[in-house]
């Protein structure tokens, strides 16, 4: 499960549409499916689906799904966070009006319970023991992305 | 022995082979699952502007090669997308049911699995009683050619190899049904 470099406006829009996802989505969660106060991975993979459906990553996050194990190790490779994955959902990933259409463009949240994860520290972020993306923890950040979020104080982030 | 323990032994005998014969079935996707021969009385519409379908090569669970010939055997084609993990995918088993038992061998339906994992697959076909044929896909080469990005979907391939309709996440029986009233003529 490779990722390609990002351009810088691509980085900054999906920064966008996902800051947008994070508020736009608070008031679309469904009965207990996510528990709005935990840990959450958030796909950001765009594909079109029904709002609120069961989803798993979309291709190429295909290994992205329920019974997957999705593990966090911190900077000393200490194992913080083990979870196997239930159904994902389907959440706005901007506020664009699309009409009557069934489907729209989405990302696959899945919740992952309660972490204890240290402000500003990095972690790796891995499905099945396949590394998919690094996770900088911070106050307020509840969300750990796939593809990460860029990070414009880490080096090479761009 | 007496001839009341040879009856008994007869009967405990004939008991186990009754019991052993109503167990054995064939493994779930194999050949066995293949259309058999269309009903009388049954005609297709092809749909005229519909794109020719993607291959379908590939080898069902029990290692028999397939062809989109093989597995739509002259009617409409209902190929269903899915893997063993995705919980929609299992819902989506009841619409295929529906559409099987109101069309029976009129329509015919196979299953493309991505799963790399065959135990997991062979869990699923037993759990959701899958009745089709089930062609293996773990490098989703099909899955690619029908561009699905993520399971469950439907294809809809008429009866001259023509496909139809996609619909991803699956479709409903009604949506189907539509279809098919379009494509197919029974009769009575």
């Amino acid at each position: 499960m490779g990722f390609r470099p990002i351009h810088r406006s691509a980085l900054l829009a999906a920064t966008l549409l996902s800051a947008v996802a994070l508020t736009g989505c608070a008031g679309t969660t469904t009965g207990d499916s996510v528990d709005a106060d935990g840990l959450q991975l958030v796909v950001r993979d765009g594909h079109l689906r029904e709002l609120g459906a069961s989803c798993s990553g979309a291709r190429p996050y295909l290994g992205i799904h329920a019974g997957a194990e999705l593990t966090l190790h911190d900077g000393d490779g200490r194992e913080v966070l083990a979870v196997v994955l239930g159904d994902g959902e389907a959440v706005k990933v901007d506020d664009i009006d699309y009409g009557r259409a069934p489907r729209i463009p989405t990302f696959c949240r899945f919740p992952l319970g309660t972490a204890s994860l240290d402000d500003g520290a990095q972690y790796t972020v891995s499905i099945d023991g396949q590394v998919v993306a690094e996770h900088r923890a911070d106050a307020d950040g509840t969300m750990v992305f796939v593809p990460a979020l860029a990070d414009p104080t880490i080096e090479g982030s761009e | 022995m007496t001839p009341l323990r040879r009856a008994a032994a007869v009967v405990a005998a004939a008991t186990l082979a009754l019991t052993l014969a109503a167990c054995t079935t064939e493994p779930r996707g194999g050949a066995a699952r293949l259309p058999g021969a269309i009903p009388e009385g049954t005609s297709y519409f092809p749909v005229a502007d519909a794109p020719a379908a993607p291959s379908l090569d590939g080898r069902l669970v029990d290692g028999t090669a397939v062809d989109l010939d093989a597995l739509a055997a002259g009617r409409p084609l209902l190929v269903q997308f899915m893997a063993s993990w995705c919980s929609t995918c299992a819902g989506q088993q009841a619409v295929l049911a529906d559409v099987a038992s109101e069309y029976g061998e009129a329509v015919a339906i196979a299953q493309v699995s991505g799963d790399t994992d065959p135990d997991a697959l062979t869990t699923y076909l037993d759990a959701e009683q899958v009745g089709d044929p089930v062609v293996l896909d773990p490098e989703l080469q099909i899955w690619r050619a029908y561009a699905v990005t993520e399971p469950p979907m439907t294809a809809l391939i008429d009866a001259d190899g023509r496909l139809v309709k996609l619909w991803p996440g699956g479709a409903d029986a009604a949506r189907i049904r539509e279809q098919l009233e379009q494509m197919v003529s029974r009769a009575g």
